[in-house]
């Protein structure tokens, strides 16, 4: 009887891991077919469906400061000179203003005024506002430092326009993002709710070469546009990016913007407004643009890597077990446990074959789907990455990138299963904890009304 | 494990590595070829790039043509880097050395070779043909042009039509109206694909004014999309003729709100005085852009009849709108303050007067008004003072109390003291403290302590408020 058991299980794992490999091959040809489909859009285009229109939509770009970034003042100067007809710029800072926003501040001859600030979402107290003088399209407030959700919200209320984008913590956009995300929303102003677009990785400022990390971590970004623009078109889902997200303003208020206990999480938003807008008459629209709309900043070393993907992987855990069962929040769910059966299947299977419970056939079906077909999912995203973003890359990266495309399933995936592991240990954890009182000394004050 | 097993074990996760290997091996090898044939085909490029540019430069700088250049350019004509180099000169060239060009290209048989590819049986060679003659502007390409935008191919037709819009002939204007009405006709069954209208409108833009009046009886009875297209064609070419005027004031009050924005955008271009009353009007549209246009256009009049209407707009329900509105006022300078003062002092709306102060201090307004303070025995000054008092009275204080801490002039810093000595909130108080220690003026100092002593003996707010419960 647990000889039968095992062997419908061996069976079941030999049969997920085909399925999914032919899934993923057949990702990679959706998502080809999307790129190709999505040439379509222009990048400034002003045509919607009402017909043309003389003045684009108008953008509020919110972007949250925390820990005294030093690439904050260039982050603002590249905002302040996007590519776009109509758009004011938020910068939020949680907590005191620190050196170098303030150095930034002093740069774009900011000014203290007195804003009208009304807090539809309620957040901690915005202390001051400032407005810049040789940017007047950047405004930015000063409030008490709470969480990145709050300032996140803090940035919601105080944005004038239908549309916002809000920034992940210490991304760039690309000079051509708000027309490229706009250009998807005119077709359909009223429809569209969030659009979102492939994110690159960028090295440290001034690193002569990408180092492993990166390079992981820039396959895993070609991975995961690829299968964002795959899915998009069948499914109608939007992957819950970490760069950049443009968000109706109207949804992201009817759903109380971002939620506290999840620190920020689009994946959080992105759900809550899809359920909260399912009683629409004409059904809500999240769309995925196959371009280049933002820069994250890759990792610095492998525990650097560890942390973010540890960091992501309990935020995402903890929207998604909110969640369950819708269909997006199991794919999340599904995308980030999957190192964690991966790696489990290729034991067991191992184990079984061991035991005579698989034959050879199988057992070779497993790796291949585990190694070779990964690597080929892996390099046609770069490959599709290399030819749309027509670039000339240096033959030491593209060796690098493939070599690690490589190494991904053997050493990378791994490793990713363990910090899968002690994130799932993590969440159960602090699963326990929330149901702790909150510290009241530590309760800031409410923005008044 | 057994040996067997593990050998078989071995094997399959080789095998799995090999093609992993053999995967990724293939797509690096896809991508450096990909890179070492576009690196190679680009420094081809760049070879042949210079080759030709120092015959460009020939031909530019030097009046009398090399017979020798002729045949070098017959050669080249098929090469794709000299027809790019071309284009790009014919596009900076002067008229002189623009004609020069033109004159060489029909010396070396290309316009002929253009002009016989216009009737070939492949629509992307009639496509290049009649780019190619749109380009070189050649009058005995205009009749080939004229035919290709008739064509029975769409792209055929679209970049014919285009090419026309480039050249100068009265042939031209009929089939450039034509395309344009038949475009119109969108919604039609129609048995072959329209050109876009866009590209009929782009080709009337380059007309120019050549084109404005036969346009104009469009702007009044033609379908919505003509109509918009002459609107936004009259925008671009700001005609001030008054049966333009007219036409465009007329197009203030359609049914359709592009049209309206587009006729707002025109009226602001020709500068007529006599459409700040009508666009005065437009502030209070329904369409949002054709506030946005009239703000704008309103700005660019700066007349002082549309300052009330644009001091209303600043609490307009789109932030575009209020602070388009408020840079029109800014450019209107000292004339628009009266207003905005009358307004903060008279208006019972409490929220519209903050939403004005807000739209003010986002502007350079209340910093100009900051530095008119100089001159305090102007009008301009005057006035000035009155309206930053009903701005500190709104609560919009911190601008004022930066100024007050920073700005250069002393006489400025009295003149904010006296200003802000009627509010009492704590953070004038607090600011009128550093003053009082910190400026380098001694009337300053004297001021701020004054306006100090003068608030702790007149009864605060809370002290009123508990007298009236």
């Amino acid at each position: 009887m647990i000889r039968q058991v095992l062997l419908w299980s061996v069976q079941a794992a030999v049969v997920y891991v085909s399925v999914v490999a032919v899934v993923h091959l057949l990702l990679a040809v959706t998502g080809v077919w999307s790129v190709i489909h999505s040439r379509r859009y222009r990048d400034a285009p002003s045509r919607s469906g009402r017909g043309e229109v003389s003045a684009k939509l108008p953008v509020s770009v919110v972007m949250v400061e925390q820990g005294d970034d030093p690439t904050v003042a260039d982050r603002i100067e590249a905002l302040a000179s996007l590519d776009y007809p109509a758009f004011e710029v938020i910068v939020v800072s949680d907590g005191p203003i620190g050196a170098h926003l303030a150095r930034a501040m002093t740069r774009l001859h900011a000014a203290p005024i007195d804003l009208i600030y009304r807090p539809v979402i309620a957040t901690a107290r915005v202390t001051a506002c400032y407005h810049a003088a040789t940017a007047p399209n950047v405004v930015i407030l000063e409030k008490q430092r709470t969480t990145s959700a709050d300032a996140y919200n803090a940035g919601l209320n105080a944005a004038r326009s239908p549309f916002v984008c809000i920034l992940g913590v210490g991304s760039r956009l690309d000079r051509r993002a708000l027309s490229r995300l706009m250009a998807s929303v005119a077709e359909d102003p009223e429809r569209i709710v969030a659009v979102s677009g492939i994110e690159r990785t960028m090295c440290a400022a001034g690193a002569a070469r990408r180092p492993v990390p990166v390079l992981w971590s820039v396959i895993e970004g070609a991975r995961t546009a690829l299968t964002a623009a795959g899915l998009g078109p069948i499914l109608g889902i939007l992957l819950p990016p970490r760069g950049c997200l443009l968000v109706q303003k109207k949804a992201v208020l009817r759903v109380g913007g971002f939620v506290d206990r999840h620190g920020a999480e689009y994946a959080d938003l992105l759900f809550r407004v899809r359920r909260a807008l399912a009683d629409q008459r004409f059904p809500r629209r999240m769309v995925f643009l196959p371009k280049p709309v933002a820069w994250i900043p890759g990792p610095e070393s492998l525990t650097g890597l560890a942390r973010r993907y540890h960091d992501r992987c309990v935020g995402a855990l903890g929207c998604v077990a909110d969640h369950l069962p819708a269909g997006n929040a199991l794919l999340v769910g599904w995308r980030m446990i999957a190192p964690l059966i991966d790696v489990g299947i290729a034991v067991g299977v191992t184990a079984a074959f061991r035991w005579g419970l698989v034959d050879v056939s199988s057992l070779l079906l497993v790796w291949m789907s585990l190694l070779a077909v990964r690597t080929a999912y892996s390099s046609a995203a770069i490959l599709l990455m290399d030819a749309m973003l027509a670039e000339d890359p240096s033959r030491r990266d593209v060796g690098g990138l493939f070599a690690a495309a490589v190494l991904e399933p053997m050493i990378y995936r791994p490793m990713a299963a363990w910090w899968t592991l002690r994130a799932v240990w993590q969440h159960h954890r602090l699963g326990k904890h929330a149901r702790l009182q909150p510290d009241p000394t530590t309760t800031p004050d409410p923005q008044p009304v | 494990m057994g040996g067997g097993t593990a050998v078989a074990w071995y094997q399959a996760v080789g095998w799995s590595a090999l093609a992993a290997v053999v995967v990724a091996a293939g797509s690096a090898g896809l991508s450096m070829a990909r890179r070492r044939l576009s690196r190679r085909v680009q420094q081809s490029r760049d070879r042949r790039r210079e080759r030709y540019r120092a015959v460009f430069e020939h031909v530019q700088t030097d009046g009398t043509v090399d017979p020798q250049v002729v045949p070098e350019w017959s050669r080249a004509f098929s090469d794709g880097v000299f027809l790019d180099l071309l284009a790009d000169a014919l596009e900076r060239a002067d008229a002189e050395a623009r004609s020069r060009l033109i004159a060489l290209c029909e010396r070396s048989g290309y316009v002929g070779r253009l002009r016989r590819a216009a009737w070939s049986v492949w629509w992307w060679r009639r496509a290049y043909a009649a780019r190619w003659l749109g380009r070189l502007g050649s009058r005995e390409g205009i009749a080939d042009l004229i035919r290709l935008s008739d064509d029975v191919s769409f792209r055929v037709r679209c970049v014919a039509i285009g090419a026309l819009g480039s050249l100068r002939d009265p042939r031209i204007e009929p089939v450039l109206l034509k395309a344009l009405d038949t475009a119109g006709d969108g919604d039609k069954p129609s048995s072959r694909r329209l050109v876009p209208i866009e590209v009929v409108t782009a080709a009337l833009i380059a007309q120019g004014a050549a084109v404005v009046l036969p346009l104009l009886p469009r702007l009044i009875e033609a379908p919505i999309a003509v109509r918009e297209a002459v609107a936004n064609i009259l925008s671009w070419v700001p005609d001030a003729h008054p049966p333009v005027r007219a036409a465009l004031l007329g197009a203030l009050r359609d049914g359709d709100a592009e049209v309206r924005a587009r006729a707002a955008q025109a009226l602001g271009k020709v500068g007529d005085v006599g459409a700040v009353v009508p666009l005065a009007g437009a502030l209070s549209d329904t369409a949002w852009f054709v506030r946005l246009h009239a703000a704008r256009a309103l700005g660019i009049l700066r007349h002082a009849s549309a300052i009330r209407s644009l001091v209303a707009a600043l609490t307009d329900e789109s932030w575009q709108v209020r602070a388009t509105a408020a840079e029109a006022l800014r450019r209107l300078g000292a004339q628009a303050v009266p207003a905005l003062t009358d307004c903060l002092l008279t208006s019972g709306d409490r929220y519209a007067k903050e939403q004005i102060v807000e739209e003010l201090q986002r502007t350079t307004f209340i910093q100009e008004q900051i530095n008119l303070l100089d001159e305090a025995q102007t009008e301009a000054g005057f006035a000035a003072r009155r309206l930053l008092r009903e701005v500190a009275r709104h609560g919009a204080t911190r601008i004022l109390l930066d100024a007050l801490r920073r700005h250069p002039k002393a006489t400025v810093r009295r003149r904010l003291v006296d200003i802000l000595g009627r509010e009492q909130s704590p953070r004038v108080i607090a600011a009128f403290h550093d003053v009082m220690t910190a400026d380098q003026d001694a009337g300053v100092r004297e001021a701020a302590s004054g306006a100090l002593t003068a608030g702790s003996g007149r009864p605060t707010r809370d002290v009123v408020g508990r007298r009236a419960a």
